[in-house]
């Protein structure tokens, strides 16, 4: 959203205002992306005109972000070979139910 | 198995590797093994934590894929398909742990005062992205953040937020409803959020 959609909004008296506790209800659907348009902006409207939102909803994804980076590397780290005595394992179970 | 049996199947295109996987091949199933198991214990680690219970569950997903696979229909990748089984096996992992099945967090203190309007806090999350690309111990000291999250909290987490599985699969994962798994989401990110805040480097 552009800062003049923004101003659109905040100054749009047809879209209900909501307090910062109902924001935070919307959270993990406007993640998602699960808003209906209505829903959306009534979430947009208040994130313009509340600065602590708005410092929060940029933390939160802040906190999502470093998590998704923190455990991004695991794959790269598996590129290890299997411990052999894991792999013996799993073959004599598999003879084990064969 | 013998070198040049090895390379052949090195070397097969995946849905002719799953031909012989249906048609029981055990250098077939030995090659998966070999190829993906440090991958699936990579997940299997994420869940269960204990080396010992990770090895378990690698074992049980190779067990249940062996078992399944006649029922594999190729609309995912094999890898893709081994990762669910394996999500599943340490999932189930921790129910026969007889841990509590839902721990959701409830008891975040509350953010907001009586008419609704959050609170504002000093509090502030100095670890940046760019960072975390350099810097391995920042990394892991992110996941020691994130294990140290209740039990339903982490898996939820890992689950949305890592693996990429939509709230109605997570919902069938967990075997808790739509609304739970939505709500304990946010509760898990923004105890995590809180986790990130208070170490301040």
């Amino acid at each position: 959203m552009n800062i003049d959609d923004s101003k659109n909004i905040m100054n749009d008296d047809s879209i209900p205002s909501i307090n910062c506790k109902s924001f935070d209800a919307f959270i993990v659907d406007y993640i998602d992306d699960n808003l209906t348009d209505e829903e959306r902006m009534v979430f947009i409207r208040h994130l313009t005109e509340c600065a602590p939102c708005k410092k929060y909803l940029d933390d939160y994804q802040n906190s999502i972000a470093l998590s998704q980076m923190a455990l991004s590397d695991d794959e790269e780290k598996a590129q290890k070979e299997i411990p052999e005595q894991l792999v013996n394992a799993i073959l004599a179970a598999r003879k084990s139910v064969t | 198995m013998d070198l040049s049996r090895k390379i052949d199947i090195i070397d097969l295109p995946e849905d002719q590797l799953i031909e012989k996987l249906k048609n029981g091949d055990p250098a077939s199933f030995e090659h998966i093994v070999r190829k993906y198991g440090s991958y699936i214990l990579t997940i299997t680690k994420r869940y269960l934590g204990s080396e010992a219970d990770a090895h378990d569950a690698v074992q049980d997903t190779y067990i249940q894929a062996f078992r399944a696979i006649n029922n594999f229909e190729g609309r995912s990748s094999l890898k893709s398909w081994l990762h669910r089984i394996a999500v599943n096996a340490s999932l189930m992992k921790l129910r026969t742990h007889k841990r509590r099945p839902i721990d959701l967090i409830d008891d975040t203190p509350s953010l907001f005062d009586s008419n609704g309007k959050r609170i504002e806090t000093d509090a502030e999350i100095t670890l940046s992205i760019e960072e975390l690309a350099i810097d391995n111990s920042q990394r892991e000291l992110v996941k020691q953040k994130i294990n140290t999250l209740p039990e339903t909290a982490k898996n939820l987490l890992l689950l949305r937020d890592i693996e990429g599985y939509s709230t109605a699969e997570v919902s069938e994962l967990l075997d808790i409803s739509i609304s739970s798994v939505k709500t304990g989401l946010h509760r898990a990110r923004q105890a995590l959020k809180k986790k990130l805040e208070t170490q301040q480097c």
